[in-house]
């Protein structure tokens, strides 16, 4: 069907319906309290320890970089796929951390279909992805990552090891907190998305089940100001 | 449909211990996963009240608002299809996929793509469709239709899926979830790294940026729509919402409504295929809006069903529900959501005794995250079966025997004065189990205690005189 009929058929409809407590005017609220960042921590701590990953606090970028260090070794890898150098807070990572022997690969997918599928598959076992963070929501112990330019939406779900970098001054309060701050951060990206903890599953008799398709560990590591 | 009758079905399912128990442990888990959801936050009325204005006004202006996620879409480069039906929406998605050269389909979940049957249409045309979600994926296997909105494989048991698994992909026999869970991961990690197409539904679709929301735990969601090169949405036209922020007021209550988490593990926001400079993301993005009988609904008493954001809260707590489960309704949407909206869709002919199944406790409304007045459709849809003259013979002599008798005070005292004597002869220790013919109907399914010796307006003169 046309757009035109379509959306004909629709609004012939509306005059002769029942909507209640439809208004006439979108609905709005006031905007949320302000708020300090640095008091929030905790709370985001233990919320994301409630959903099986974990928060590391780190005083210097020196710290996060050999807490990175200290992951990659804990989960036996010596490769892994990270946003651009420019996207994380920790300065020159790849040098950083080839400097400890570990090795970064990149992970551009073509648009060519045979060339697609295998540039996927020979990157489907690198076991650690290394990102930034946009935000962190305190309560629900959730991190926001933006898609776009050196940014790979697969560096948080391919590989099943996800260590998130993220500024205590990027924490709010909450989604409402965060999307009166960004009201254009969707639109801003391709692709954004809001990642609370490791993938799950219930389907299966309710029995919860880690890493299902993304990622079985999410580590933050939660940069001081 | 299935061309069993619903009362069958309804029996098959009380007399099958093993859907009872499996049905009556999901729900269970489900509603006191809402419960603690709901005791941890304290604003969750506050937000539902936002919620329902915002679905309310949203969907009495859904042509608006239509159009302007249409155009963001476009903007964005994105590709737009209406579809007035499942058969328009299926054939556009077959001669996209054809043109494509498409071998390989994965989807992530999607009622709307159940609703139209894509995935028979997509076989037939010699495509391979692999569902990606965990319930979808052993219901696949197992050649069957979700039994709930957003659990779909709640009515099967450990021991079931094992055998699915060990019967349909071959391997060695195992009911532990975790190995279970090991054996899809592999299977289908394979498959998302060489579809052609992903094919998602969307949970939401936000108008003033052309973005549709998916709301998921697994991360098939966010393969199917990043690793092929065609992403492909069916949106069901009610999903769309103004704005982010008002994305935002809906998520607060959905996953706590639907499972009882705050936020469900990934929720994706997209906004169009991969833009210049992206390293990784679909090529193509394509939206197909469905109608499928949604406008029907909006032509009537019954267009508040379509505030609907599908969170299956309805099912979890419908008593009805918990005892037969979701397959005995017949229809991919069961439940109380089910039995409203499955008869606007599909008619009262197909779906018309669905309103029938339920006791009318409102439990439905108590716990919609948008309040909908699930029991006034219900009443509504019954009333419109009646209309339809589709009402049974019993019922129809016993409405009409009432109504005379309730007009008429002689009739009515001397009416009770015999259901008082008879029920009391028919009563089996209080209560009447079997009333003869043309009532039987009643009986047949429900028991009542037999009428007091005395009525209420006979006691109360004895009390005056004395």
């Amino acid at each position: 069907m046309n757009r035109d009929d379509f959306l004909k058929n629709v609004k012939s409809g509306l005059s002769a319906a029942y909507f209640p407590d439809a208004r006439a005017e979108r609905p709005t609220a006031p905007p949320p309290a302000a708020f300090n960042p640095a008091t929030l921590a905790e709370q985001f701590s233990a919320e994301v320890a409630a959903l099986k990953g974990d928060v590391f606090r780190a005083d210097t970028p020196a710290a996060a970089l050999a807490k990175i260090a200290a992951l990659m070794a804990d989960h036996g890898a010596t490769e892994y796929l990270a946003w651009a150098d420019e996207h994380l807070p920790v300065p020159n990572l790849r040098a950083q951390l080839a400097g400890h022997g570990f090795t970064a690969r990149a992970l551009t997918i073509p648009a060519d279909p045979p060339a697609r599928r295998k540039t996927l598959t020979a990157a489907s076992d690198i076991r650690v992805g290394i990102t930034g963070a946009l935000a962190g929501l305190a309560d629900t112990g959730t991190l926001v990552l933006p898609g776009g330019a050196g940014k790979g939406r697969l560096v948080s779900l391919l590989p099943p090891v996800h260590i998130a970098l993220l500024h205590i001054t990027d924490l709010y309060p909450s989604l409402m907190h965060f999307i009166a701050a960004h009201p254009d951060a969707a639109r801003s990206t391709a692709n954004l998305n809001f990642i609370s903890g490791p993938s799950r599953t219930a389907d299966i008799e309710q029995t919860l089940t880690l890493g299902v398709h993304g990622p079985k560990f999410v580590h933050v590591i939660l940069l001081a100001a | 449909m299935p061309d069993t009758t619903f009362k069958q079905r309804i029996r098959d399912a009380l007399h099958n211990p093993k859907v009872t128990h499996a049905v009556a442990l999901g729900a269970h888990n489900l509603e006191a996963g809402r419960a603690r959801a709901v005791a941890a936050f304290p604003q969750m009325d506050e937000f539902r009240d936002r919620a329902r204005l915002i679905r309310a006004h949203t969907i009495s202006n859904l042509d608006r608002y239509l159009a302007q996620f249409a155009d963001n879409v476009e903007a964005n480069g994105g590709t737009v299809f209406w579809a007035k039906d499942a058969a328009e929406a299926v054939n556009y998605v077959r001669q996209l996929a054809k043109a494509q050269g498409v071998q390989q389909v994965v989807k992530s979940k999607s009622m709307a793509t159940e609703e139209i049957e894509l995935n028979h249409a997509l076989e037939a045309d010699g495509i391979n469709v692999t569902e990606s979600d965990l319930g979808e994926f052993i219901i696949q296997l197992a050649e069957e239709k979700p039994s709930h909105i957003i659990a779909p494989v709640m009515h099967k048991t450990r021991y079931e899926v094992a055998e699915t698994f060990h019967e349909k992909l071959g391997v060695p026999y195992t009911d532990d979830p975790i190995a279970l869970n090991d054996i899809a991961r592999a299977h289908l990690r394979k498959i998302f790294l060489s579809a052609d197409m992903g094919i998602s539904g969307a949970n939401f679709a936000v108008a003033e940026s052309g973005s549709i929301c998916l709301v998921t735990n697994e991360g098939n969601g966010r393969f199917t729509t990043t690793a092929p090169r065609i992403h492909v949405a069916i949106v069901g036209m009610e999903k769309v919402i103004p704005t982010f922020e008002d994305l935002g007021v809906l998520l607060n209550v959905l996953a706590r409504s639907a499972t009882g988490q705050k936020m469900s593990v990934y929720t994706s926001i997209i906004t169009g295929a991969r833009r210049p400079a992206d390293p990784d993301g679909p090529e193509e993005f394509h939206v197909v809006l469905l109608d499928n009988g949604r406008s029907r609904a909006l032509a009537s008493e019954n267009a508040e069903i379509l505030y609907c954001i599908r969170c299956g809260a309805c099912l979890n707590h419908c008593p009805v529900f918990q005892a037969i489960g979701g397959h005995a309704y017949g229809s991919v949407y069961p439940g109380p959501i089910g039995s409203v909206i499955s008869p606007i869709l599909w008619g009262l002919d197909t779906a018309g005794e669905m309103p029938h199944a339920s006791t009318l406790c409102g439990k439905c409304q108590e716990v919609c995250p948008v309040r909908i007045d699930l029991p006034r459709m219900l009443l509504n849809l019954r009333a419109a079966g009646h209309e339809a003259g589709k009402s049974p013979a019993w019922l129809n002599w016993g409405v009409r025997g009432y109504r005379m008798a309730a007009a008429h005070p002689t009739l009515y005292r001397w009416g009770m004065k015999i259901a008082s004597l008879g029920t009391r002869l028919l009563a089996k220790n209080g209560w009447v189990k079997k009333l003869p013919p043309p009532l039987n109907g009643w009986t047949d399914y429900r028991e009542f205690p037999a009428f007091a010796q005395k009525s209420f307006h006979e006691q109360w003169k004895e009390r005056k005189r004395q």
